[in-house]
């Protein structure tokens, strides 16, 4: 595929001796949004999950085939997790800021990195949360506990956080589905706008939502998966059985 | 009207309403070209409205791939639900006055040399009273305007007067000169492709009330009660739906 930003080939997870995904080899484009839907066991957040290397945190966790992202193998010898991380943002179903302030949890992870520089530090933050559609809502109280934020806030916070340290990838994982709809509307706007910069990969449940932000759409089913194509044709015309059975409501 | 969160939505549904939009647009112009082919004569007009056909057959199946997409990808609901289901419907009259259009420039060359008929017939009042309803509908239906829509249906009933008084003009005429029974012939397809073309714009006006109103008023004329297949009056529950 053209501009393909990360692609597997042949992929197999192994938790100990039970395999969890099956011979995957699938081409993520550059600046698009990539849905992963499936019914829950089918491996969907365990391939969002090989691609930024944090299934490496679970014992027994081995995997055969290969991730490459611009090309580079993600688990060749001497890659730097944590600067595979850096460029690779995560974002999760349940928010998590840190304990801190609004300005701190953004600011925390540039500080890391050794950006020493305060107005260095306060451009990227304010500039994280601008991008984040949060700056207008919370500016004026940058010193406040993060803690306070409402729930669809403080997942857009956690967005702002993930886009401080320049990501070019951005894994989300369920990530509005402990939301209202209104800022579940809100978080799917914003994942819209940031396609123009980054890629983004969702897993997600609700179909609804698969449909209405992505631009393409993976079928994962026991762990293999089953069709990848534009999401406009999987929600009007799959290919595969399988895909029509379950976007149709009629398993899983 | 508010906008919606997902701005892509909002985008979706203006770039819909602009394609219905210029559709109807052409399609007016073919009916409009139509007619004055058939008062004139003019055969070249007449085949520019039947080349003008395929660019309406593509804005059809543009604006259908359009809300199938919408309905797959946005689930639409309420007044956008309403929007898509009646550009639906509002492409599909469109599709066929263009139809109703072309129907009329075939027969102009077959009506030589008795092109004159016509003038004895209501077919140019009823070309007048049709183009004028087409362009209220379209009004009505992209401002919502249900005093407009309601003034489109109340004047089909002047076209179908027409169509069927034209239907006695020319089959005296056919009685009375054997030879002109073709022209004629002609002539009385004409005519029932005006009332067609009226016909199709009392549906977008009555599309008009479904957008505004969510009230589904063809079939059964405006004001009285919804009733179910037996024809008794059903009353309307709580969500607006009468169960019909």
């Amino acid at each position: 595929m053209k501009n393909s930003k990360i692609s597997t080939e042949h992929l197999n997870l192994f938790y100990g001796k039970k395999q969890a995904l099956f011979d995957i080899s699938l081409e993520i484009p550059e600046k698009k949004v990539t849905a992963l839907i499936g019914p829950s066991g089918c491996g969907k957040s365990t391939f969002l999950r090989s691609l930024n290397r944090m299934n490496d945190i679970i014992n027994g966790v081995r995997i055969t085939g290969s991730v490459r992202i611009d090309n580079e193998d993600i688990y060749a010898r001497g890659v730097d997790v944590v600067h595979l991380r850096r460029r690779i943002g995560m974002v999760f179903q349940k928010s998590n800021p840190f304990p801190k302030s609004i300005f701190d949890n953004v600011a925390y992870g540039p500080r890391i990195n050794g950006t020493g520089n305060r107005k260095e530090i306060a451009d990227l933050v304010e500039q994280s949360l601008k991008q984040a559609a949060l700056w207008d809502e919370v500016k004026d109280r940058l010193k406040e506990s993060a803690l306070g934020l409402s729930g669809g806030q403080q997942q857009r916070l956690c967005i702002a956080r993930s886009l401080a340290v320049s990501p070019d990838i951005l894994l989300m994982d369920e990530p509005a589905s402990a939301l209202d709809p209104i800022a579940t509307a809100k978080i799917e706007e914003l994942i819209y706008e940031l396609k123009s910069r980054y890629t983004i990969l969702i897993v997600t449940h609700n179909l609804q939502q698969a449909a209405r932000v992505s631009d393409h759409t993976a079928f994962f089913y026991l762990g293999e998966l089953v069709e990848f194509g534009k999401t406009r044709g999987i929600f009007t015309n799959p290919e595969h059985e399988q895909t029509e059975n379950y976007v149709t409501g009629k398993f899983g | 009207m508010t906008d919606h969160i997902l701005k892509r939505f909002d985008d979706e549904l203006e770039k819909l309403g602009s394609r219905i939009g210029k559709m109807a647009v052409l399609v007016q112009q073919q009916v409009t070209d139509a007619i004055d082919a058939l008062q004139r004569g003019d055969m070249a007009l007449a085949l520019q409205v039947i080349e003008g056909d395929d660019k309406v057959d593509l804005y059809d199946t543009k604006i259908e791939k359009h809300c199938m997409r919408l309905l797959a990808l946005q689930q639409p609901v309420a007044i956008d639900l309403r929007t898509v289901l009646s550009a639906l419907s509002v492409n599909r009259n469109l599709e066929r006055m263009g139809d109703a259009a072309v129907n009329i420039a075939e027969r102009i060359p077959l009506l030589e040399p008795h092109t004159e008929l016509v003038t004895r017939t209501h077919i140019g009042v009823m070309g007048e009273v049709a183009t004028a309803m087409i362009k209220d509908a379209l009004t009505a239906f992209t401002e919502a305007d249900v005093a407009v829509a309601r003034s489109v249906v109340v004047r089909d009933n002047i076209i179908d007067e027409q169509d069927l008084q034209n239907f006695d003009i020319l089959t005296d005429i056919m009685r009375e000169h054997p030879e002109l029974v073709e022209a004629a012939s002609h002539l009385l397809m004409i005519s029932r492709n005006l009332e067609r073309l009226a016909d199709e714009a009392t549906n977008i006006a009555e599309e008009a009330v479904f957008v505004a109103d969510a009230k589904i008023v063809k079939h059964r004329g405006w004001g009285r009660p919804d009733r179910n297949e037996d024809g008794n009056p059903t009353a309307p529950t709580a969500d607006g739906d009468n169960g019909s």
